[in-house]
């Protein structure tokens, strides 16, 4: 470990391109999280739209949507694979102008998305709603980055490839099939497009995209990081090799069975419901597996989860992995989903996984690489701990919130009185109960942003602050 | 890295098969991922290619027309699925406050697919018909003035914002391909357009509503509301109506 | 198996920055998990097709049967025959609910007809004001509330509007 630290200083590995992915991470997690924070705004108080067409909920929220899972998290992806497969792979990247233009390309459509959505071009597949021109772009730097991906691994200079690789390229894979097949359309104009499917055979296609998104670029490329850095950080082993192969091999089998469980009751045949149904239930094992390994690593860490800030993101990153991946399964049972479907809990799912497993991994992450990277300590770890705790309580605050608002807003449309008729038959009403939660999901939110703010402080301090001479030895190295 | 808590003398294991055959071998590793990642999707979305698995066609179901069509385009770039689904589910207490629940075959045309995923507003499957057009044309100006506590933005600009009779021909042309609209009807969409958007300014102006021309927005968008749901309600009323004929047959014989 | 759970490294840090792994066994717990997730899929998925035979549209109609059972259409004699006053009071809450989008908090209109001026389209009866709120008048835009409210909360409804409007 001694020796692998000091290569950083080397030009053996490209950490410029990490670096500069690592801020993009956070200056669209920012820009993301910020845009969420409005449209809870505009959840709670309606005026808050602005009464412009380019402001209102319906055009920021697949803004919101796709920044966060987009601009955030594959930013977050993107910095934790070069930095870490390097590594693992004992080599530079493949080709460093393919980086940069990965880099460049990436964040150029991230611009592009930006600009659009609020316009309104939008394809409404969800996290797909970008027009087919980015959509092409979107698919050129991809393969790029496969190119680089594939090529740096077989540039390699150990002969094994270890955990993390897997999950990286089950996702290089993935992504790719998702994203050209539920993107295949008829242009109209340069702005819009008709998809080739229609009807149901589009949205089991969307769902089969949409929820293998959550499955190829939220979940398994971030397990793939947490392989990586969850063992770095705590300089403990992983705890079982035989169990990252059984859980690895049962998610990217099953995971991709399960989107027809956001279709439940729809016009989908009842059969194709039901496969989406029990392969959602079969993956709360090979789910948790990941979770076992994450926390049964720490063994023997745990005393110094007191001190240190990225083991703690990671503790909480990985509950909530745990936490989701057992409410997933739950929402796609028929009972359950015909209470759940079309209301916030969906939300609040969502936002367990999205700032309780990635946004908290990726904090962890980032608090582990930059003072690596830039090789001088944290401006403040006292920021870093207080972040830590903004960022769990705004978590818990928005999760509750969105549980008591769903089921609430779910019981309502079903209620029947005693006449058998509906107890509420204006579906207003069922609405206005709501309004008081969303002020509470709106703190919460607040309470998270507040906290990738003192990051970015205190990343923009450290990168500032100190001089390089500071420096500290980034792992201290154990015996030999 | 050595562990101070290594307490087994033990030698490491030999490679497992795992090991051999796909970490050493990253061509192979990638083509077993390619294989698991394919099966789940084939076996669940290629059925719905067969007549059989497929969803049941309605013949009532046909395309939108074309100012429907720009609409529906109205209705995709404002993000109204953010809010709203269109898909009534099949349990009491939603066809009690909606209608008939949604059946697969009547979005045949529905390209894309507008099913939503959540409901911050009402489902609006079965909204055609339901309400007069002045009401979505008061909705969208201010939607207070028609559902007082609603949360919804207003649409001010779909009031005074034109659609393009060209813009709407080069939509059919693309969804020309998958057979929803013939060239003589891309040749005649500009009269088609007029036509039917002046039946509905008549209708608004009946109702007082003033400064209405037949190419506004919210014309386009009120053609769009009003059709939704109708065709599938006519092709379930014709469904019940032909298995009590055959009821009827069956019992005489 | 005789290595289980003994933290025996696996000797390959040096193929993976450094990262020592073990081979611990599947816990045993985990691993009972996924076989009864598994062995819960196969019998759900095959109790709800092949031996319940069930379907959504299935499900449907026993709901509504059921429903139907229990709370069967009420006798219209007994509708008829139950105060006018009690019966608007009840309706009050119906119409601010359901109706003051079209006719307006007080019965003056907006989108709808005035409901207090005293001309009736269809009729100032009870009985035609409640067939009108029971079928509609769709080509005005009036909806078909029957189905939507019941027969029993549009006969307070209507009552309601009645007294209210002043019908005759």
């Amino acid at each position: 470990m001694t020796a692998e630290s000091a290569v950083v200083a080397s030009p053996r590995y490209d950490d410029e391109i990490v670096k500069k992915f690592l801020l993009a991470t956070f200056i669209w997690g920012v820009v993301g999280m910020l845009v969420g924070v409005i449209l809870a705004l505009q959840l709670a108080w309606w005026p808050a739209n602005l009464g412009l067409p380019w402001t209102t909920f319906g055009r920021l929220r697949p803004l919101h949507t796709n920044a966060v899972i987009f601009a955030f998290t594959a930013n977050g992806l993107f910095t934790g694979i070069y930095y870490s497969m390097q590594r693992l792979l004992k080599t530079r990247m493949f080709n460093d102008t393919l980086s940069n233009i990965h880099f460049w390309g990436w964040q150029s459509i991230i611009v592009a998305a930006a600009i659009t959505l609020p316009l309104g071009m939008s394809q409404t597949h969800e996290y797909a709603e970008l027009i087919w021109p980015i959509d092409l772009a979107i698919a050129v730097v991809w393969v790029l980055f496969a190119v680089n991906f594939f090529g740096t691994i077989a540039v390699r200079k150990v002969k094994h490839l270890y955990v993390a690789i897997w999950f990286y390229m089950s996702m290089v894979i993935t992504i790719t099939v998702l994203h050209v097949v539920n993107n295949l359309a008829m242009p109209a104009t340069l702005t819009r497009s008709y998809p080739v499917f229609s009807g149901m055979t589009d949205a089991l296609v969307q769902w089969w995209y949409g929820h293998n998104a959550v499955g190829f670029l939220l979940t398994t490329p971030m397990l793939g990081m947490m392989y990586y850095f969850l063992p770095k950080a705590a300089d403990r082993p992983v705890y079982s090799y035989r169990l990252s192969i059984i859980h690895f091999w049962a998610l990217v089998f099953l995971y991709i069975w399960a989107g027809p469980h956001h279709l439940l009751y729809s016009g989908l045949p009842d059969w194709a419901q039901t496969l989406g149904m029990i392969f959602s239930i079969v993956l709360l094992a090979p789910s948790w597996g990941g979770m076992l390994n994450g926390l049964l690593t720490l063994r023997g860490a745990w005393d110094r989860l007191r001190s240190d800030a990225v083991l703690k993101f990671f503790v909480v990153a990985i509950t909530f992995y745990g936490m989701s991946t057992f409410e997933g399964p739950m929402m796609s049972i028929r009972a359950v989903n015909a209470l759940s479907h079309y209301t916030d809990w969906t939300i609040g799912h969502v936002h367990s996984g999205a700032l309780g497993w990635v946004g908290m991994s990726l904090f962890a992450v980032g608090y582990y690489l930059v003072p690596r990277l830039w090789k001088r300590p944290l401006h403040n770890e006292g920021w870093a701990t207080a972040h830590f705790w903004l960022a769990t309580i705004g978590i818990v605050l928005y999760v509750v919130a969105m549980w008591v608002s769903g089921i609430t807003q779910g019981l309502m449309w079903r209620a029947i009185d005693d006449a058998g008729q509906l107890q509420y038959p204006n579906f207003v009403d069922t609405v206005i109960k709501l309004v008081p939660f969303y002020w509470i999901r709106l703190g919460g939110g607040l309470m998270y942003l507040t906290g990738i703010l003192l990051m970015m402080l205190n990343i923009g301090l450290t990168i500032a602050g100190s001089s390089p001479n500071q420096a500290i030895n980034p792992s201290p190295a154990p015996a030999k | 890295m050595s562990h101070p808590d290594n307490h087994s003398p033990q030698s490491p294991p030999p490679d497992s098969w795992h090991r051999r055959t796909l970490e050493h071998k990253s061509a192979l590793f990638a083509v077993a991922t390619t294989l698991a990642i394919s099966v789940g999707g084939l076996v669940e979305i290629v059925p719905l290619f067969t007549v059989s698995a497929g969803p049941q066609a309605m013949a009532e179901v046909t395309p939108y027309t074309p100012l429907e069509q720009a609409g529906r385009d109205i209705y995709a770039r404002e993000g109204c699925v953010q809010c709203h689904s269109q898909m009534v589910r099949p349990f009491r207490a939603e066809t009690l406050r909606y209608g008939e629940w949604s059946r697969a075959g009547e979005y045949s045309f529905d390209r894309p697919f507008l099913l939503g995923s959540r409901r911050i507003g009402p489902d609006l499957h079965r909204l055609g018909g339901k309400y007069p057009d002045v009401w979505h044309y008061e909705h969208m100006k201010d939607p207070r003035s028609t559902s007082p506590g609603s949360i919804m933005p207003s649409y001010p600009w779909l009031l005074e914002d034109k659609i393009d009779a060209a813009d709407v021909q080069a939509s059919m042309t693309a969804l020309s391909v998958f057979g929803h609209y013939t060239q003589a009807e891309i040749d005649a969409a500009p009269q088609a357009i007029a036509k039917q958007g002046e039946e509905i300014v008549g209708r608004l102006r009946q109702s007082k509503v003033e400064n209405i021309e037949a190419d506004h927005e919210i014309v386009a968008l009120i053609a769009y509301l009003q059709r939704l749901g109708t065709d599938g309600k006519k092709a379930l009323k014709n469904q019940v109506a032909q298995s009590e004929g055959a009821e009827t047959t069956g019992s005489a014989q | 198996m005789s290595r289980e759970n003994q933290d025996v490294p696996m000797g390959h840090s040096d193929e993976a920055d450094g990262i020592e792994e073990y081979d611990n066994a599947l816990p045993a717990w985990w691993l009972g998990l996924f076989y009864f997730t598994i062995a819960w899929a196969v019998v759900y998925g095959v109790h709800y097709h092949f031996v319940a035979g069930r379907s959504q549209a299935g499900d449907y109609l026993a709901e509504v049967q059921a429903a139907e059972a229990r709370w069967p259409a009420p006798d219209p004699a007994a509708v008829a025959a139950a105060d006018p006053k009690v019966l608007a009071e009840a309706g009050k809450a119906i119409y601010m609910t359901n109706c003051i989008g079209c006719h307006g908090p007080e019965l003056k209109g907006g989108i709808g007809p005035n409901l207090t001026d005293g001309e009736w389209i269809h009729g100032g009866s009870i009985e035609s004001i409640t067939k009108v709120i029971t079928e509609g008048v769709p080509e005005k835009g009036m909806l078909t509330w029957g189905p939507i409210l019941g027969p029993e909360k549009v006969a307070q409804v209507a009552a309601y509007i009645h007294a209210a409007g002043g019908g005759q």
